[in-house]
């Protein structure tokens, strides 16, 4: 986990299904600047998370999938959705 | 009973059944209601199922049926669409998912059952795993 700047921000991470046992929790914390892209949040968890590195995953924001150019701020619920299999 | 355009959905731990999502969609304006079971099968990726196991992204869960039955509802002028999914445990054998579509005429019915299911397979956050007597497997997209 990235400490905290000034200019940063603790962003919660929910994870699901087979992410939780890739990762061994429920959710991640990560320090981001106060406001970043769907697509800047994909690459900072690949690169701060190696076990997402190569992981198959869709970004939530707010209960709705994500657009690669949506802001994310501190207070959006985000969530990293595996392939959905419901049915 | 139902009268007007509507689209219900409801989570339930364990196997679910028909009546309550067929309560919800029939009415006297409906000429016809097309009725899905979705059940759990023995044959599953990496050996004999003994049961799937359901997870939910609460809350996105129903504003992405909300969403979906919307998408249909408008595209295949029918009249109502519920939904009854389970979670947690459902053994080999039993119903994890139903769905109930009125419409006036069945052709409309038909076309709105196939391109449901599969956004619901596409976009529900919703996930299954299948379970065996030695180990367990988490489900992709499509199954």
């Amino acid at each position: 986990m990235t400490s905290p700047s000034k200019s940063s921000a603790i962003l919660t991470v929910r994870l699901f299904a087979g992410l939780v046992d890739l990762l061994s929790t429920t959710e991640l914390k990560l320090a981001l600047p106060k406001e970043c892209t769907v697509h800047e949040l994909d690459h900072r968890l690949r690169q701060e998370f190696p076990a997402l590195a190569k992981a198959v995953f869709r970004i939530a924001v707010d209960q709705s999938y994500g657009q690669a150019q949506q802001v994310i701020s501190a207070s959006s619920e985000v969530a990293l959705l595996p392939p959905v299999s419901g049915g | 009973m139902a009268e007007s355009t509507t689209a219900s959905c409801r989570f339930r731990q364990g196997p679910v059944s028909p009546e309550w999502a067929l309560g919800q969609v029939q009415g006297e304006d409906a000429g016809c209601v097309q009725l899905f079971l979705g059940t759990v099968r023995k044959g599953g990726v990496e050996g004999e199922v003994l049961s799937l196991h359901y997870q939910a992204y609460d809350g996105m869960a129903e504003a992405e049926f909300q969403r979906i039955a919307a998408e249909v509802l408008e595209r295949f002028d029918v009249l109502r669409i519920a939904m009854e999914h389970s979670l947690g445990e459902v053994a080999t054998g039993g119903c994890s998912i139903v769905v109930a579509i009125a419409a006036k005429h069945r052709k409309q019915v038909f076309a709105a059952g196939e391109t449901f299911m599969n956004e619901v397979k596409a976009r529900l956050p919703l996930w299954k795993e299948e379970r065996y007597q030695d180990g367990s497997t988490w489900i992709g997209q499509g199954s």
